[in-house]
């Protein structure tokens, strides 16, 4: 099997902080479990149609839970201080897949 | 009593309860809410007296902003070292006699709102310069500098160039204090100042400006970094231990 081709980036002493690229992640997938490993652990194969209810409710449950969740949703300014230091900012330069981008989901 | 006062007397009441209930509402639903995990950032300290020194550096001087981000840190501090001198100087406003202390920061607070407009016009310049800051600010985020910017140039227009009756405006809040109510200025400026304050206290409890309560309530600060020697179990992952 011949190995994936990987664009890694070079490490330097300094950060350089790379310019937003949107779309850059465009052309991955998902990599979805075959069925029968789906079916083994109970999972329902497809997204269900009471997906968003079923996201919300456990975004409740999970906000009643967990005190670091609820108070730092609320305190976010915004501010952007974590973005250039997110590795998974730095590796891929786009918003929605790092930390920040999945908060604002 | 004009219509303009009773508007005034009765957004401000409205507002100081939407504040108060909600901030109150906030901060009980954070004490009550669980801390499961133990995750205070290292290097943490390791005693409760460590927590309140570090908490006490997170708050004065935004020491983990410092280390992050050098130009957010200098315009947030701007903004807030101003804003916290500028309300200390709006005190007088509010007591009689005036407190002594509140009384030699006046100079300060006079031209600490330059240094507060400044600070925000910073924040609010790195939102259009910063790509990625661009990409991740939201309406709220433009509206809640837009607004602070607003108050800090009406206040500074009725301090440097057309002075408002500051005497009446002092009995118009003493009055509300002491539920006495009295004519406010009808001075345009100050009318839109005050509008302004009393939709910012509205906003508080439902927005991005609850970091300042939250800062407190942060898992990531304000726990002790010892749990070796205390097993740290809330009562939720509690019962699930029992139950295996």
């Amino acid at each position: 099997m011949a190995a994936a081709e990987f664009d890694i980036p070079e490490i330097k002493d300094d950060i350089e902080v790379p310019r937003l690229r949107e779309g850059v992640m465009a052309h991955a997938k998902s990599f979805i479990a075959g069925e029968a490993v789906q079916s083994f652990m109970g999972y329902p194969h497809e997204l269900g149609e009471d997906w968003k209810e079923r996201a919300l409710d456990k975004m409740g449950d999970l906000l009643g839970k967990y005190r670091s969740l609820k108070v730092f949703l609320d305190a976010c300014v915004h501010c952007g201080a974590c973005t250039d230091k997110c590795h998974y900012y730095l590796w891929a330069p786009r918003i929605p897949r790092t930390c920040r981008g999945r908060a604002r989901i | 009593m004009s219509t303009v006062t009773m508007i005034y007397a009765g957004m401000f009441y409205i507002a100081t309860l939407l504040l108060v209930v909600g901030l109150a509402y906030k901060i009980f639903d954070y004490s009550r809410t669980p801390a499961p995990l133990k995750i205070p950032t290292t290097p943490a300290p390791t005693t409760q007296k460590g927590v309140v020194y570090r908490m006490a550096k997170e708050v004065v001087l935004f020491e983990s902003l410092f280390k992050s981000n050098k130009w957010i840190w200098v315009f947030g501090y701007l903004f807030h070292f101003g804003l916290f001198l500028v309300l200390a100087r709006h005190l007088r406003y509010f007591t009689e006699p005036v407190w002594f202390w509140v009384g030699i920061v006046q100079p300060f607070g006079k031209y600490a709102s330059i240094m507060m407009v400044a600070g925000l016009a910073g924040l609010l310049a790195r939102r259009f310069l910063v790509d990625r800051v661009r990409y991740i600010s939201t309406p709220s985020d433009y509206l809640m500098l837009v607004l602070l910017i607003a108050i800090g140039l009406s206040g500074m227009l009725m301090t440097f160039v057309a002075h408002t009756d500051i005497v009446a405006l002092k009995g118009f809040f003493m009055g509300l204090m002491y539920l006495d109510v009295q004519p406010v200025p009808q001075d345009p400026i100050l009318l839109v100042h005050l509008a302004l304050v009393a939709l910012l206290m509205v906003i508080f409890p439902i927005s991005k400006l609850l970091h300042a309560p939250g800062v407190f309530f942060s898992p990531t600060r304000n726990q002790v970094d010892n749990p070796r020697e205390h097993r740290h179990v809330a009562a939720w992952a509690a019962r699930l231990d029992q139950n295996n």
